[in-house]
């Protein structure tokens, strides 16, 4: 009787246990799918504040995008003028296979035009978009980016953004393909501009 | 006579010795403000000609209100810029200020540095030395092109 008892005790457990788990699996699963969809829907901002769909399926090209804010002192004016190096050193063709863009992560002291300048400043190609952080984030967290605030004690600057430095190439569905890490020469663009676009069909 | 002669020689050449520039610069511009930005710098190749290692150890230029040394150090995936307070150029060889690495950094700008200007600075050296250098505002990839040629 008592090993009746146990054996109902067990197998009641393991239906309870198997139900939890299939239910969080369950919203688990749905979270995640709410996150996507809202990467896929994510709308940022940019020449005189006009609303832009990145990821708009009807637009094939490969998107080459650098996060950053216009304030960098020097890693990200560099990486967009290495950017706009190695654009100048594509052909027409690749060129039209390409959608460059450059996402401020500093909304606060970047209106969407703002960005929008600052990144034609190093080649028309680049479109300068921006948006509120809570549309931002999740999308550089999405593709590993760091950023983080730093004091800096005695300097002028007195705060920096340490971050992260990396194009990435996504498809138009926000798909990584590859990231170029951060470069001083325009070479390592060239050639990843030069594989996906050959890549692409 | 002779004597004299030389002692006057000698007593002349003398402030020319100390003056003997064993540090030049080379390739020298200063960054064109991109809309927004705030912060422009210098960049250069400090060759040092002589026996001995030497210190750069501060900068000024009327064109900004504070003028700092800097170094972007690359930390895991992590780029940071971080004020130095000197940089050495060892003796017979050279050290390179460029675009994310050591660079003079220019903050409080009187106004956005625009291609084409060219601004005035000074670098002081830890032996009291002063150096003044005229620096022409270029893009960076424009600044980058006279070093290609150098490398090839």
């Amino acid at each position: 009787m008592s090993k009746n008892w146990s054996l109902i005790l067990v197998v009641a457990f393991a239906l309870g246990f198997g139900v939890k788990t299939y239910i969080d699996e369950q919203s688990n699963a749905q979270k995640t799918t709410e996150k996507e969809q809202a990467i896929a829907n994510t709308t940022l901002f940019g020449e005189a504040g006009k609303a832009v769909s990145i990821f708009d399926g009807s637009d094939t090209r490969v998107r080459v995008v650098y996060f950053g804010f216009t304030r960098c002192p020097d890693v990200c004016p560099t990486s967009l003028a290495m950017m706009a190096g190695a654009l100048n050193q594509i052909d027409d063709e690749q060129k039209s296979k390409l959608r460059p863009m450059f996402i401020s992560l500093d909304p606060e002291r970047d209106a969407a035009n703002a960005s929008f300048e600052y990144a034609q400043y190093f080649h028309p190609m680049i479109e300068g978009l921006s948006a509120p952080l809570e549309v931002t984030k999740p999308l550089a967290h999405k593709y590993g980016v760091i950023f983080r605030k730093t004091e800096l004690e005695g300097s002028e600057l007195e705060y920096t953004l340490d971050h992260s430095s990396y194009f990435y190439f996504l498809k138009p569905d926000g798909t990584l393909i590859t990231k170029v890490p951060h470069t001083l020469t325009p070479a390592p663009l060239v050639e990843a501009f030069k594989s996906v676009t050959s890549a692409q069909e | 006579m002779k004597l004299k002669a030389i002692a006057l020689a000698g007593l002349l050449l003398t402030p020319f010795a100390h003056a003997k520039n064993d540090v030049m610069a080379h390739d020298v511009y200063a960054r064109a403000m991109p809309p927004s930005s705030v912060t422009s710098a210098v960049f250069t190749t400090l060759m040092n000609h002589g026996d001995k290692d030497r210190t750069l150890v501060a900068a000024e230029t009327s064109a900004a209100g504070k003028v700092e040394l800097h170094d972007v150090i690359k930390e895991g995936d992590v780029m940071k810029m971080r004020q130095v307070q000197e940089i050495t150029i060892p003796a017979n060889s050279n050290v390179v200020l460029k675009p994310g690495s050591l660079h003079i950094m220019l903050f409080d700008l009187e106004k956005r540095l625009e291609e084409g200007e060219t601004i005035e600075m000074t670098l002081s050296f830890a032996n009291g030395e002063k150096q003044t250098l005229e620096v022409p505002v270029k893009k960076v990839m424009k600044g980058m092109k006279k070093m290609d040629h150098a490398h090839h």
